[in-house]
């Protein structure tokens, strides 16, 4: 059975090699914390992948670092060499259509696991493991348009992909770790019971008689909290 | 009643515009310690919520290949062809985007779309071609932030309340399950999706009428600012 663990590995590994290209750039203005911030973002990837045998706190020790570094201004965006937009006008130009093969490669790779490819079963099981269907065909996805990327466009080096991704990795930033603290917040306020008090103080400020107001109230309520703290709170994770 | 106070410093620190990773882990640690957890539990709270949500951060993965295409010239790629099709202004665009993209969603089709991978590299830079088409000049910053804002939305609205939709979706599967072990009710995931229809047509109507208006606010955004002010910027 396929699971979706690889995936996680593989967004590790392009997360930590940012990480290790933004070490070996002199001339990036915040060298070394940016590096640490994508490093450690990588091998948190990977560790969470073995947090049945491993202790936790290491990785909590480093997702609160991640935040930290992020958090105190210390990461920015570097220069990563790329076309101009002269040469990028010119080469649409000659590639044209062919551009967006790449692209529209990943949705139907992804499209076809989750209703074709799921379905097969092998040795009595099921190829892909449940749930976990779309991520597995977006991680083909992506290797599959990479590949097809580099037969059409042809780059002069295939790494350039690696640095492409590094660039708009950086121009996103900090940010990208924050559907994931927004998760985690979640987790946190379930866990030290903020939901049932606002339940308390809801029961309190509207009559259970009224199921018109109740549903109001829990409406206008859950609209007030996304808008504070983005889906996290409305999830229930844990 | 003292874990509340996290909220509190959530709703503070945005509104004082600190950098909202530090508002979060702050807002939970404050939480947790009013609750009487213990730091090495907190700690592993962090943990697991990490561990348990890469899944979210799984769409950056296709960010190598969207920069590949884009550096041989994707985005203006995506703005020559619409600069062609008439009558296809940037309002109207992102509604049949809006439409395609809630349509699937209702199918299960969730991975068609997405920001990195469809907003950003195509969908962005065709309704800006279309505004800079009907309006034949640069644009101001203030302009194209707010047909980036709009794109984005266009995408986040429709897969939002399209997925509800279909019923084996994360979200349908979790108010069941939750529901039921917390009520002890037997709710059918069928009537949730089925329920979620209505709210789906009025998200449409309602941002589908505030697309239509779009063409018409950037036109008026345009028209107060002169010309020469933008390019600079």
């Amino acid at each position: 059975m396929i699971t979706a663990e690889w995936i996680y590995w593989l967004a590790g590994a392009l997360f930590l090699s940012t990480g290790i290209e933004i070490a070996l750039d002199r001339s990036h203005p915040k060298r070394w914390t940016n590096a640490m911030f994508w490093i450690l973002l990588g091998l948190s990837f990977f560790y969470g992948s073995f947090l049945t045998a491993l202790p936790h706190w290491p990785l909590g020790i480093a997702v609160i670092a991640m935040a930290l570094i992020a958090g105190c201004g210390l990461t920015c965006a570097g220069t990563v060499t790329t076309t101009t937009d002269p040469e990028r006008e010119e080469s649409a130009r000659r590639k044209g259509n062919l551009l967006f093969v790449p692209a529209l490669t990943i949705p139907a790779i992804t499209v076809a696991f989750a209703v074709g490819i799921s379905r097969i079963n092998f040795a009595g099981r099921p190829l892909l493991a449940a749930g976990q269907e779309t991520l597995v065909g977006l991680g083909v996805a992506v290797i599959v348009a990479l590949i097809v990327g580099i037969v059409l466009l042809r780059p002069q080096q295939p790494f350039v992909a690696l640095r492409e991704g590094r660039r708009l990795l950086e121009s996103v930033g900090w940010a990208v770790l924050l559907p994931q603290m927004l998760a985690v917040l979640g987790g946190l306020f379930t866990q030290a019971g903020v939901g049932t008090d606002v339940g308390v103080l809801a029961a309190h400020a509207v009559s259970e008689h009224s199921r018109i107001l109740a549903v109001v109230a829990y409406a206008l309520g859950m609209a007030l909290f996304t808008i504070v703290m983005g889906n996290a709170f409305a999830a229930f994770r844990s | 009643m003292l874990p509340l106070f996290g909220v509190a410093v959530v709703v503070a620190g945005f509104s004082l515009r600190r950098n909202p990773l530090l508002v979060v882990t702050v807002a939970g640690v404050v939480s947790s310690l009013l609750a009487g957890i213990s730091p090495v539990h907190i700690l592993d709270a962090f943990a697991s919520g990490f561990a348990s949500s890469r899944s979210v951060s799984l769409a950056f993965i296709v960010l190598p290949v969207v920069g590949l295409a884009e550096r041989f010239g994707l985005q203006q790629r995506a703005k020559t062809l619409i600069e062609r099709a008439a009558g296809l202004t940037a309002g109207r665009l992102l509604l049949v985007y809006l439409f395609v993209r809630q349509t699937a969603a209702a199918l299960g089709l969730t991975s068609i779309g997405g920001v990195p991978q469809m907003v950003r590299p195509v969908i962005y830079p065709m309704a800006e071609g279309a505004v800079r088409r009907a309006h034949g000049r640069e644009l101001p910053v203030r302009v194209t932030d707010h047909i980036k804002a709009h794109a984005a939305a266009a995408d986040t609205v429709g897969a939002f309340f399209g997925e509800d939709v279909f019923v084996a979706v994360g979200a349908v599967l979790l108010i069941t399950a939750y529901v039921d072990a917390t009520y002890h009710l037997k709710l059918d995931a069928v009537q949730i999706a089925f329920w979620a229809i209505p709210t789906a047509i009025a998200a449409f109507l309602i941002h589908g009428f505030r697309l239509l208006r779009l063409d018409g606010t950037i036109s008026a955004m345009l028209a107060s600012e002169p010309d020469d002010a933008a390019g600079g910027a």
